[in-house]
């Protein structure tokens, strides 16, 4: 015969269950600030990493002709994944980290005028370390459709 | 702007299954830089505030559609209940208080302009620009916050949004009329130090894009009795995004201010890959995980009259400089 346990009896066991868990996160988690992209998880998954990937691809396709275009479909679609893969990229390698950030800066720097107007070579450059990047992160590689990256 | 009461009167349920989504998503991330799960009627709200505590300060939060639009634009209700310490958590409380948040345009990278105010909250796309809602927000005591967003978003009705966070007893970064740190930072006139040291955008041929913010030092400054407007950012190694805007803003403020302040850019990294600080942004930003951009305005007295962390705007920035007397 199963017996029923009186509903405040339940209640009370779940409460202090949901309780005693939320104590031991909240014991045993650090103190530490995590880096925080305004407007994107910490993590990334495969779809947005590829979205941001094959968006330098068409940044790259756009640049020789139109580099409006090629700039719009780099700060929208491309750049904020890249700060987050960036950031995620600096806790197990630093070097490719650095590498990532800075080839991003200087296709900012060449999409927006500042720089020696070699904007093709600079995201080739990007789509390069973007992809010894994803690959670090754990993702297969990645190639552009129509060239080689 | 009410919670609608239902939802309301879910308060306490929800913060426990914010904090248990946190514990269960995240390896060693602040509770405040996760959102539970949101349901297909909620947005995803993101805490993007740095060094909360007790007293009153600026409070932000970006907000996100499920499927990773921004909403922007207009303003927001924002409740903010207490949940307990780490040592005596509690499972739900009371609305402590409320606040409007307004929303914050942030300067999209790269120089183009600010983008345009627009009416909302709405869904904005990302070549609208981002930004976050700010709210001035009072912690009467230091724990664990949950944050109750509710935004009336165009064309699809009252949303809510919640995060959890951290409130210090004490600030960890420094703060509002405390002894400003003598900095002795590089300078452009500096010898010992790459030039990427200087400012991380001058590397290889690249000389320092803004000189006119590393002409002097904070000691020398205060020393002289000037108030320093002091930017602590790392325009190429930010993971943030928004170093490179911001410094854009301080260095375009400094044209029109100069006369009232001097403007400063410490840069981050003396070495990013060894993970070695510059000393003077040590001074700044030294704590457990350092963060940035920040800005810092100094009084000619040597002590901080303002800060803003991660995101400023320039609407923020400039009265502050206007209601210094021009020298």
């Amino acid at each position: 015969m199963i017996r029923r346990l009186p509903a405040t009896r339940v209640i009370a066991v779940a409460a202090a269950v949901i309780v005693l868990a939320v104590a031991a996160v909240l014991l045993s988690r650090s103190r530490e600030v995590k880096e925080r992209p305004e407007a994107k998880s910490g993590t990334l998954d495969d779809q947005e990493l590829s979205a941001a990937f094959s968006a330098l691809c068409t940044s790259r396709t756009l640049v020789d002709d139109d580099l409006d275009a090629a700039r719009d479909v780099f700060f929208t679609r491309a750049h904020a994944t890249l700060h987050v893969m960036a950031s995620e990229l600096s806790n197990t390698d630093r070097p490719l980290a650095a590498e990532l950030l800075e080839a991003k800066n200087r296709v900012e720097q060449e999409l927006t005028g500042v720089g020696p107007q070699t904007a093709a070579e600079a995201i080739d450059r990007l789509l390069s370390i973007s992809k010894q990047a994803l690959i670090s992160l754990g993702m297969n590689s990645p190639s552009c459709p129509n060239q080689a990256a | 702007m009410n919670l609608h009461p239902a939802w309301s009167g879910r308060i306490s349920a929800w913060l426990l299954l914010a904090l248990v989504a946190v514990s269960c998503t995240s390896r060693d991330a602040a509770p405040e830089a996760q959102s539970p799960t949101p349901s297909r009627q909620e947005l995803v709200a993101q805490v993007a505030s740095y060094d909360l505590a007790v007293g009153k300060q600026r409070f932000m939060v970006g907000l996100l559609t499920p499927q990773q639009e921004l909403v922007g634009g207009g303003s927001v209700s924002m409740k903010f209940v207490y949940l307990g310490t780490r040592e005596r958590p509690q499972s739900s409380g009371p609305v402590v208080s409320e606040a409007t948040g307004n929303f914050l345009a942030i300067p999209r990278e790269g120089g183009s302009p600010p983008p345009l105010p627009v009416a909302g909250p709405r869904v904005v796309s990302s070549s609208e620009g981002s930004g976050v809602y700010a709210a001035d927000a009072t912690f009467d005591r230091a724990g664990f916050w949950g944050v109750l967003v509710e935004a009336s978003v165009e064309e699809r009705g009252p949303l809510p949004a919640r995060a959890t966070f951290e409130v210090l007893p004490e600030h960890e970064f420094p703060w509002i009329g405390e002894d400003a740190p003598r900095s002795e930072n590089l300078t452009v006139d500096s010898t010992d130090a790459p030039k990427s040291a200087i400012d991380s955008r001058a590397q290889g041929a690249t000389e320092v894009p803004d000189p006119e913010l590393h002409s002097t030092t904070v000691a020398k400054s205060l020393a002289d009795k000037r108030p320093v407007l002091l930017v602590v950012a790392t325009p190429v190694y930010c993971v943030s995004r928004f170093c490179g805007p911001i410094t854009d803003m301080v260095s375009e403020l400094s044209k029109s201010y100069g006369n009232r302040a001097n403007f400063v850019h410490i840069e981050v990294w003396r070495d990013f890959e060894k993970k070695e600080l510059n000393r003077a942004a040590a001074d700044w930003i030294l704590t457990e995980k350092p963060s940035e951009p920040w800005i810092f305005l100094i009084g000619s007295d040597g002590k901080i009259s303002a800060r803003w962390d991660n995101v400023a705007t320039r609407q923020e920035v400039e009265p502050a400089l206007q209601a210094l007397p021009a020298q």
